[in-house]
């Protein structure tokens, strides 16, 4: 094929994606598979930690728990839901500048800053919740290892989820890289 | 402009969008969602345009960012339907079509920037008007477009 017949191929190319879902509708946020999925996440996130909060004051004698650990507890609740919030934001918006590279490389910027967020939230809420769990015990030596049991496990996960981000971040890395003349 | 305006307008031109779908995602659940996503974005979009580029480079512009910064899902979706498809339907003995078969699957052989660059030149557009699309100097999407056009005559001559 020449350049020609390759120009009226593509532009006679009229094989629709099918979708089920009415034109109007896909206009809706509510409707948008990304932000859908986050706002499942983050509602189960809620409710699981509205939960523990209610209960962890006389179920799990919050009451009887120094005032910082209850603290950092609350906290790092609050910044499990806030990176939820930041993400849904930051999926909300992918077109943030007037061409495709500039868009991309302020897209990066937001995806190594959400990348951070999301990390640290989890081993910040990792490292609150044990905190909260250890500040009364009084330690044996089976204690010691089942802490040390579980705080291994920490690197493990927060590795796991740097390498989905790292995937992420090359991914558009290198589409950037595409882009450099 | 309202909404009716906007879903009018996107219809006449709704092509692209089934383009670029097809050009960057290979599962028809990926392709289904990809079109959400882009519909949505051009409806974000929507307030910003200013009529300075024509409609379908706006809206080519718009689908290659949410192409290229969207995410896939992990695992690819399997689904059992009742019944299998025609296969006359499903391949029909029509050069055209064929035609468009191969120019798909030698296009899906390129890297994502030379997807979008030439997906843009096939729409006869001009160097300038990519240029200003991906944000490029019109002498390196010249090069792009060599390179890519050797790239589809060795996957079409395979």
């Amino acid at each position: 094929m020449d350049i020609n017949q390759l120009k009226s191929t593509w532009k006679g190319m009229d094989e629709k994606v099918s979708i089920t879902t009415d034109l109007k509708q896909l206009l809706r946020e509510n409707k948008h598979p990304v932000l859908k999925g986050i706002r499942l996440q983050m509602t189960i996130e809620i409710l699981a930690w509205t939960i523990f909060l209610v209960l962890y004051y006389d179920g799990l004698d919050g009451h009887q728990k120094p005032l910082y650990a209850n603290l950092l507890l609350v906290g790092a609740a609050l910044f499990v839901l806030g990176h939820s919030l930041a993400g849904y934001f930051s999926a909300k918006n992918l077109v943030r500048a007037a061409d495709l590279k500039q868009s991309l490389v302020r897209y990066l910027g937001v995806l190594k800053k959400y990348a951070f967020l999301s990390i640290a939230s989890r081993v910040c809420v990792a490292i609150c919740l044990l905190l909260f769990f250890i500040t009364t015990i009084q330690f044996t030596t089976t204690k010691y290892i089942l802490l040390a049991g579980i705080v291994s496990i920490f690197p493990i996960q927060a590795y796991l989820l740097s390498r989905i981000w790292k995937k992420r971040i090359e991914k558009i890395k290198l589409t950037l890289q595409g882009l450099s003349d | 402009m309202s909404e009716q305006q906007f879903l009018s307008l996107v219809k006449q031109h709704q092509g692209i969008v089934h383009k670029i779908c097809r050009l960057y995602r290979d599962s028809v659940q990926d392709r289904e969602d990809l079109f959400q996503e882009i519909m949505f974005q051009l409806w974000q979009s929507f307030p910003a345009f200013e009529g300075r580029s024509t409609i379908s480079s706006w809206m080519y512009r718009i689908a290659l960012i949410t192409a290229l910064a969207s995410f896939r899902k992990k695992s690819p979706a399997i689904s059992f339907p009742e019944r299998l498809p025609e296969i006359a339907a499903e391949t029909p003995d029509d050069t055209e079509h064929q035609q468009r078969q191969q120019l798909l699957f030698a296009l899906k052989q390129l890297d994502d920037v030379e997807k979008a660059i030439m997906a843009l030149y096939l729409e006869d557009m001009s160097y300038a008007a990519i240029a200003a699309i991906i944000g490029i100097s019109e002498n390196y999407v010249g090069v792009k477009i060599n390179r890519a056009k050797i790239k589809i005559q060795n996957s079409l001559n395979k």
